[in-house]
């Protein structure tokens, strides 16, 4: 594996995401209409972050993609070069002093009560895990967009 | 750009002359650039009697030169910046002394018992390094409590040296928060030349001239493309160019409600601003419009396909965005991916958790419930683990 690779997979892994976010009608729907996506390759696999460093509460200045109703998403993922996987990812929803939502995929953890992939959220307690599949940093964008962005406009 | 374009899209070669001077470049958060030099008189709260007036008096030349650096000793921390102290006794055995650095970035002058401490500052055209260190170590005394302190060094025996420290005054420093956030933004302006530089190896100078309203918006601009890569534009409009084959097709072509309308991809070989001066490339960039419109007229068209234009001469089309739709500007090598930005990255992680990328380590290795339970702690490891394979790569 080279870093070369790595980076010519990261800059294609960005490019999706700026054209997803990029597109209406969800551009419309981002503050400032950009968001600033942080790329690193190494030589085996890459990550792609958006937003703040550090613990994501209530109270937590917005940063990440910031939607135009004040609430924001913090995005991590890492993906390997070899084979294209996403090897781990997290994503975390917040409505400022409201709901959070956060995907996870958590392999050391796996147990029967708690799913490699789940779901935690705010509205039925942070310590249950929902078990989803593996969740795609778009889908959790479009799920945003759809469910709580595009309604409060109609 | 688009996943799924509303309107027809047009991909296009294009160049950065097709668009200057239409964009509309602020983007809301941009820094304000005031002069790089001022001088200003804050009060000092206890100033002690300065030690030096006895090195000073036993000079018959009654001045004395002392090299060291000024110290802003806080509860946790020392800040440092090397300054040559100059203390002269005047006629009337009132003593004044002046800190500054070599390059005179920065001075400051205590004069007698006063309380009173003048401070010049000269950003302008001083090398970046330099302003940047100085523009930070002054915020830091005007926001940081503490002890503001002279340290030299004697040579004692056997050529040891030996730490002399003098006190001051007490930090903070009296300023006003409107000049507060005037330093703060000249700041962030030698920030942004910071970044620049280390990115792109250009040197940028804090400006004399304060006026370069479009250096400015560049700035912004840069700088959203380094640390980005994604620039949002306003737009009044852009210009395409085409054949005469195309220009008698868009004649021909029905009309939605009375308008040629297009989404535009536009892949430019290279982007450059003009920087106070300086030149700075950014390399490849793609160019997103959602929606636009033709603004050349159906008359125009006609007028210049009757002049019979040769094999490959073109029109120049005007377009409008639609409903405002923003220019999205793309620059696919930016942010750029390293072990300096990772390393910078790991500095974030440490700074936030207050542990090192190593104690940090060795605890997420050990399945330390301390260190598992770092929020973002994947991402730390991940970039730690990147560090690794990109130091063995190199």
């Amino acid at each position: 594996m080279s870093v070369k690779r790595a980076r010519e997979h990261m800059k294609m892994r960005k490019r999706e995401l700026w054209s997803m976010m990029s597109s209406e009608p969800y551009n419309s729907l981002l503050k400032d209409r950009y968001a600033v996506i942080i790329p690193e390759a190494a030589e085996n696999f890459y990550t792609i972050s958006c937003g703040d460093k550090g613990i994501v509460r209530q109270d937590t200045l917005p940063s990440g993609v910031i939607f135009k109703d004040g609430s924001f998403l913090t995005i991590y993922e890492k993906w390997s070069i070899q084979d294209g996987r996403l090897l781990d990812y997290s994503h975390h929803y917040q409505v400022p002093y409201g709901l959070s939502i956060r995907y996870d995929r958590d392999s050391e953890n796996a147990s029967a009560n708690h799913p490699e992939y789940h779901l935690q959220t705010s509205g039925i307690g942070k310590n249950i895990r929902l078990p989803t599949g593996e969740v795609k940093c778009e889908e959790v964008l479009r799920m945003i967009f759809e469910q709580f962005l595009i309604p409060k406009q109609l | 750009m688009c996943a799924q374009p509303a309107l027809k899209e047009e991909q296009l070669q294009s160049q950065q002359g097709d668009f200057q001077g239409l964009l509309l470049s602020t983007n809301g958060d941009g820094v304000r650039l005031f002069p790089g030099e001022e001088q200003f008189t804050s009060a000092v709260h206890g100033v002690s009697d300065i030690e030096l007036i006895d090195a000073v008096s036993e000079q018959t030349t009654r001045s004395v030169v002392i090299e060291g650096a000024l110290v802003i000793s806080t509860r946790f921390v020392d800040v440092k910046i090397p300054m040559v102290s100059r203390a002269e006794l005047s006629t009337d055995d009132t003593l004044t002394i002046n800190f500054s650095d070599h390059l005179n970035v920065l001075t400051l002058q205590i004069v007698g018992d006063t309380g009173i401490m003048n401070i010049n500052f000269q950003y302008t055209e001083k090398p970046l390094e330099a302003a940047l260190s100085s523009a930070r170590f002054f915020e830091a005394l005007a926001t940081t409590p503490g002890n503001l302190v002279f340290e030299a060094y004697e040579v004692g025996e056997e050529g040891k040296p030996i730490p002399h420290r003098i006190e001051v005054g007490e930090l903070p420093l009296s300023v006003p928060e409107t000049k507060l956030q005037e330093y703060r933004d000249r700041l962030r302006i030698l920030e942004g030349f910071y970044d620049i530089f280390v990115n792109t190896g250009v040197e940028i100078r804090y400006p004399a001239n304060t006026e370069d309203e479009e250096s400015l918006d560049n700035l912004n601009f840069v700088l959203k493309a380094i640390r980005g890569g994604w620039v949002p534009l306003s737009t009044t409009g852009f210009n395409t160019h085409i054949p005469a084959a195309d220009v008698r097709a868009l004649l021909d072509e029905p009309r939605d409600e009375g308008e040629v309308r297009r989404a535009f991809i536009f892949e430019l070989q290279n982007e450059s601003y003009q920087l106070f001066g300086e030149e700075v490339a950014l390399g490849p960039s793609s160019r997103y419009v959602a929606a636009a419109r033709l603004a050349t007229t159906q008359e125009e068209m006609e007028a210049w396909l009757q002049t019979g234009p040769e094999n490959g001469d073109t029109l120049e089309l005007k377009w409008e965005p639609i409903d405002d739709a923003p220019m999205h500007v793309f620059f696919d090598e930016w942010p750029k991916s390293s072990i300096q930005s990772v390393d910078r990255e790991l500095r974030e992680f440490e700074a936030i958790y207050g542990i090192s990328s190593e104690h940090f380590e060795q605890g997420w290795r050990e399945g330390a419930s301390w260190a598992r339970g770092v929020s973002d702690g994947k991402r730390w490891f991940s970039l730690i683990l990147a560090r690794e394979e990109l130091v063995q790569g190199s």
